[in-house]
């Protein structure tokens, strides 16, 4: 039966050679993307109020702080505009600051990152500098002038409209004063920096392997979903009814999984498997599974798992699928926060990405999605992918969005995208 | 195989774990009397020295397996294993573990006998910053061995 079907979807897709039998055997079938996006509203599932808690509050021991005035992914025209090119600030000269306080500004991690998280800084350069700038170990010797320098600092786009460089000054993380402190220190660079060893370097240092035994419980602390979603599986909601009720076999399920998230034709946005579970339980059990609770994400791990080794593949064909990918994309470009970051900015291999932010070689977007929900052996969580997108929102000093925001369900869909091919392997480990 | 290394690891967990809940008491300890908030390689000498009972160990014969860097500081994998054929005449007694830029120098200590078979023996440990890490082997025949590796922790790019 199965087989089928599914063979006469192909001949669709096959076109021309099958076109001589489509007058008998195909006519008035659907096309097929559309017919799955029609099965798809047909789940229960209930489509108003947040699928999250409400009002959204961020997690606790996350950074307080609010970013109003700058762009997050739905305020996306609170940042001031970017000087144009060569309007620069007009500062007093020659910069006669305090060199060692702008060493110090340099190298402090606390304020932003430090300019050692994309720059190698001469022979005192501390320890693990990153490599998404250039070497700076020389520019005191480069003949740039004090004007130049100060700018740069201040808002490179002065120079570069391209620059993927935070505008130091003009968004407010140091003061003129401070930035001509850091100008004075970089009048001191004039000899190449020497590393210790080549861990220290970032254009020698080795780039991680990730070969944990992800499967294995205790490597991987999320891989307890694989016992502990049966019983969220088999848990009676508040109805007296539990997903076993419905699905008696879960190894049904196999497969679902590399098919998410899906666009809601109802709800007008892009649903994800946490999501699902979520507004599905609500609506089939009468339970409050909130996405980020435990039981949504243990369950969603499980749910993910029972594909493992499966391949990824989400529609990218569809109208709908289009549109949704061109969404992504200027969502993906999109400038947001005090850091002034786009996800470009970081996890594209044409900007930052396969290079070293300080000790931490940023990824790139492709290739992620298979491995979460993950393990974050630093926080000792385990986080979806939206978890993921608000802390990077956060860490670009952006406000982030509730989890069942709209815009995160684009990205995510574009994530998935990007892995099509992919096989799942949920739930990772990583830093 | 596979589930001896598991009960391995599993022993190795509740070692790590009451070490954790030790390493947090005496940080508090620490900041209670105003000293210094981490151990120093002097510290770490004298722990070694404390542990075999007055003795020195040499360089060889333990080999430490541990990532040049690490991720974070939170669950930092190593491995020990000593070269010794594990008779009843020839055995490894114990193997410590000893940090010298922790709050607290010593991380753990196993006991072993001819028995265990396998002179190995695999953790996690926290890491409060790049530091060097210890590996000391006493010997049934009284010597003491040691191997020295350094880890470094990495440091975030976005300072938070």
């Amino acid at each position: 039966m199965h087989t089928s079907k599914r063979s006469i979807i192909h001949a669709v897709r096959s076109g021309a050679v099958m076109s001589a039998l489509a007058g008998l055997a195909l006519a008035g079938l659907p096309d097929s993307a559309a017919a799955k996006e029609a099965k798809f509203e047909k789940v229960p599932m209930t489509t108003e109020g947040s699928a999250g808690p409400t009002p959204w509050e961020r997690y606790k021991g996350w950074n307080k702080a609010t970013w109003d005035t700058y762009n997050s992914l739905t305020e996306r025209k609170r940042t001031p505009p970017p000087p144009g090119e060569g309007q620069v600030r007009k500062i007093a000269t020659p910069i006669e600051g305090n060199a060692e306080n702008g060493k110090k500004l340099a190298f402090d991690r606390s304020r932003g990152g430090g300019c050692l998280a994309c720059h190698v800084m001469g022979p005192e350069t501390a320890e693990l500098p990153g490599n998404v700038g250039v070497d700076l170990s020389e520019v005191g010797a480069a003949g740039h002038d004090d004007t130049y320098l100060f700018n740069y600092i201040w808002d490179p786009r002065a120079y570069n409209p391209e620059s993927v460089m935070p505008p130091w000054g003009a968004h407010g993380f140091y003061t003129e004063e401070e930035v001509r402190d850091m100008v004075a220190f970089l009048k001191t660079l004039k000899t190449p920096a020497v590393f210790k060893n080549a861990l220290d370097d970032p254009e020698k240092r080795p780039i991680p392997v990730e070969d944990r035994d992800w499967q294995d419980p205790f490597v991987n602390p999320a891989a307890e979903a694989f016992d502990t979603g049966k019983d969220v599986f088999a848990k009676a909601g508040a109805n007296g009814k539990s997903c076993a009720s419905c699905h008696e076999d879960a190894n049904a399920l196999k497969g679902w999984a590399v098919g998410m998230p899906k666009w809601h034709a109802g709800m007008k946005k892009v649903i994800g498997i946490e999501e699902f579970v979520a507004r599905h339980a609500k609506a089939t059990m009468d339970t409050d599974m909130l996405m980020q609770s435990a039981d949504n994400i243990t369950l969603s791990v499980y749910l993910r798992s029972l594909s493992n080794g499966m391949p990824i593949k989400v529609d990218t064909e569809s109208k709908q699928a289009k549109a949704i990918m061109k969404e992504a994309e200027t969502l993906m470009t999109t400038k947001v926060g005090q850091l002034n970051f786009a996800c470009v900015d970081c996890h594209s291999p044409e900007k930052g990405a396969l290079k070293w932010i300080r000790g931490q070689y940023l990824g790139e977007s492709a290739g992620q999605i298979p491995h979460f929900p993950v393990w974050r052996t630093s926080r000792n969580e385990t986080w979806d992918i939206r978890k993921r997108l608000q802390w990077c929102n956060v860490q670009v000093r952006a406000n982030e969005l509730p989890p069942d925001a709209p815009e995160y369900g684009v990205l995510e869909y574009y994530l998935t995208a990007q892995s099509n091919g992919m096989e799942m392997e949920s739930p990772g480990i990583r830093h | 195989m596979t589930t001896n290394l598991h009960l391995d690891r599993r022993v190795a967990r509740r070692t790590v774990l009451r070490g954790a809940a030790t390493a947090a008491a005496a940080a508090g300890t620490v900041g209670l009397f105003g000293a210094s908030a981490f151990a120093t390689p002097e510290k770490a000498n004298e722990m070694m020295t404390k542990l075999l009972g007055g003795k020195t160990a040499k360089e060889g014969r333990v080999t430490l397996t541990m990532p040049q860097i690490a991720e974070n500081g939170n669950t930092v994998p190593l491995t020990v294993s000593v070269d010794s054929p594990m008779t009843d005449k020839d055995y490894v007694k114990a193997v410590h573990i000893l940090a010298d830029g922790n709050p607290e120098p010593a991380v753990a200590s196993f006991g072993f006998t001819p028995a265990s078979g396998k002179a190995e023996v695999s953790t996690r440990m926290r890491m409060a910053k790049t530091q060097n890490i210890l590996a000391v082997a006493e010997m049934s025949d009284g010597s003491a061995w040691m191997t020295k590796t350094e880890v470094k922790v990495t440091i975030g790019g976005c300072g938070g």
